[in-house]
């Protein structure tokens, strides 16, 4: 059994990050950052580690880079090994993700590992606006699930642990289903596991549900506001299946011998998607750039507002040159909506004068170069 | 690096032990290079002998010098109750709780199709066949709460009801003497899950 220092908390206040420790991630060597309060805004040319900053802060909140889904990219190229690490206020509490010369990623708080790193979910609440999020609205299913997957997760350690089961006995059925195509098996293996992935996979989609109610209306304003007239319209597709154990079940169940032929199961939470559309046109195959990136920015611009008003205070919130690349209304539109909400926020950019004044004279502005970062 | 052939074929045979990779293959092939012939004969020795003197028991297949295991062989174990276990390391843990007087079911593994194992590989025909005397009364399904372990619970169960037999599963909650507080999320859910009337 897992035993935990400390439990994330909703009610127990802000957290805030104090301090960022890099030890070869990335472009980073040694850094040892005091993260300011509020706004801070930083600025250096490309390729100078500004994206790097904040993947590393996001990546010891949920575990997961943002540009790769293979750790080691992370490690600096002409190094073995790379830790990132936070230390939270006003806990004190250390996170941390190590990833070693050999073997997998390890998370620790306080120095203790922890059985996955996402059993960090939830102790350093961010929401990150970045170029990685355009996939939300003009990628595959997978990158919709997987934003809703560690949104839901962060509020709701139960959920990753669930998600984690369905994965699991998903992966198990899918072995049987290619065992099935040489040799007979025998129906009750199936509905063992099928039994397994249909409860967690009625509790991973009942969640999606109450989490997507939640969002659509929160990500539809968001939208109203960035884009003036437009309406943007979100909705989950149909969840072939049901979301009832028993309905699961019995799906599963009617889609053995399809399934069988294909090698892999072909219904259920890991298929599920939602459909985004801006006047009535699906955004994925009709929307423009603009409204694409738009669409990937109200999203999260609801999850933001979802998480706080979930937990009652609202994330810190990382935001990755994304303002150069929009008008001057939807810069202001969107500091409304984020901005001016959060605690402690970090925007980057290449230049200071492509950010408003009135951003740039709230802002702790920090230089970004050679590996370093420097107050201005 | 080229090894020495022996060496190399002493390094190939320790490899394919459970938990060990090449590294440690190697350190271990070192450390015995070193041991004096004696000790490396009392090793040896020690390995041929379990293995020719060590079976299964044939009605638990718990490991066994006899035919069949002591606890299989005591007369004053309750014989309508069957507790089945994945492992025999599990079996020993409820055993040190001193508290189960039935008899036990080794099953040596759970399903496993990622890793080929189906029930064809566990100790399952033999645990059907015990069940055709009549004397078992009740079955246990001890295995562990992964997800594994209920998957292979499953399964047994649904064999299982149709011969009559009553199928209890070990609870899961809150372990004894320990805080809320401290838990993590998946034992309180099926604490909550699996609570009682009081
Ligand atoms: N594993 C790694 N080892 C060494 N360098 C890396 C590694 N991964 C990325 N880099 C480099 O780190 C540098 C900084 O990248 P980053 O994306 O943080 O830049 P940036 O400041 O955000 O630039 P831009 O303004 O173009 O977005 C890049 O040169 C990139 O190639
Ligand atoms: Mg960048
Ligand atoms: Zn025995």
């Amino acid at each position: 059994m897992i035993r935990d220092v400390e439990k994330p908390t909703s009610e127990a206040g802000l957290t805030l990050l104090d301090k960022l420790k890099l030890l070869n991630f990335r472009c980073f060597h040694h850094l040892e950052l005091n993260v300011p309060e509020g706004l801070s805004l930083f600025t250096g040319q490309n390729a100078s580690g500004k994206t790097t900053l904040l993947e590393a802060i996001s990546y010891i909140s949920t575990g997961k880079l943002l540009r790769s889904h293979r750790d080691r990219d992370a490690v600096r190229s002409d190094e073995t090994h790379c830790e990132v690490s936070g230390i939270l206020s006003p806990s004190q509490t250390e996170i941390s993700i190590q990833i070693p010369e050999v073997g997998k990623k390890v998370a620790s708080i306080n120095k203790m590992s922890l059985p996955k790193a996402s059993d960090l979910l939830g102790r350093l609440p961010t929401t990150s606006i970045t170029a990685f999020d355009l996939p939300l609205s003009q990628g595959d299913p997978a990158s919709r699930r997987m934003f809703l997957d560690l949104e839901i997760g962060a509020l709701q350690p139960s959920y990753v642990h669930k998600l984690a089961i369905y994965k699991r006995a998903l992966e198990q059925r899918n072995s049987l289903l290619k065992m099935a195509m040489q040799t007979v098996i025998d129906q009750d293996q199936f509905e063992a596991w099928e039994f397994a992935m249909a409860e967690s996979g009625s509790y991973v989609r009942q969640q999606r549900q109450v989490y997507f109610a939640k969002l659509a209306p929160l990500a539809s304003s968001a939208y109203q506001e960035i884009a003036k007239k437009e309406i943007l319209s979100l909705f989950l597709k149909e969840e072939e299946g049901g979301l009832d154990t028993e309905s699961l079940q019995q799906a599963f169940a009617l889609s053995r011998s399809h399934d069988m032929r294909r090698g892999s199961t072909s219904l259920g939470p890991h298929r599920d998607d939602f459909g985004m559309e801006i006047d009535g046109k699906d955004v994925k195959n009709y929307g423009s750039q603009g409204q694409q990136r738009s669409v990937a920015i109200a999203l999260k611009a609801g999850s933001f507002q979802v998480s706080r008003e979930t937990s009652g205070t609202p994330p810190l919130l990382l935001l990755d040159d994304m303002l150069s690349d929009l008008d001057e209304y939807r810069r202001t539109a969107l500091a409304a909506l984020v901005i001016n909400q959060s605690h402690q926020a970090l925007l980057t950019c290449t230049e200071a004068s492509s950010v408003s004044n009135h951003i740039v004279s709230r802002a702790s502005e920090l230089k970004v170069s050679n590996g370093e970062v420097t107050w201005k | 690096m080229l090894f020495a052939k022996p060496f190399a074929e002493l390094v190939g045979e320790l490899e394919k032990l459970p938990g060990i990779g090449p590294k440690s293959a190697q350190r271990l092939a070192y450390y015995l290079l070193q041991q004096s012939d004696g000790q490396v004969s009392a090793l040896v020795t020690s390995i041929i002998k379990a293995k020719k003197d060590l079976r299964f028991c044939s009605s638990c297949q718990n490991i066994s010098e006899a035919d069949q295991c002591p606890i299989c062989l005591d007369g004053a174990r309750d014989q309508s109750l069957l507790c089945v276990v994945a492992e025999s390391r599990d079996l020993y843990a409820i055993e040190r709780a001193h508290e189960f007087k039935g008899r036990y079911h080794v099953l040596h593994g759970l399903l496993n199709p990622m890793e080929g194992v189906g029930p064809e590989r566990l100790r399952v025909k033999e645990l059907l066949s015990r069940l055709e005397s009549g004397m078992v009364q009740e079955v246990i399904l001890a295995t562990n709460p992964t997800i594994e372990g209920d998957a292979t619970a499953m399964y047994l169960a649904k064999l299982l009801k149709p011969l009559g037999v009553k199928v209890t599963r070990l609870a899961h909650g809150m372990p004894i003497g320990g805080e809320l507080d401290y838990a993590d999320s998946a034992t309180l859910m099926s604490a909550i899950e699996y609570r009682r009337e009081m």
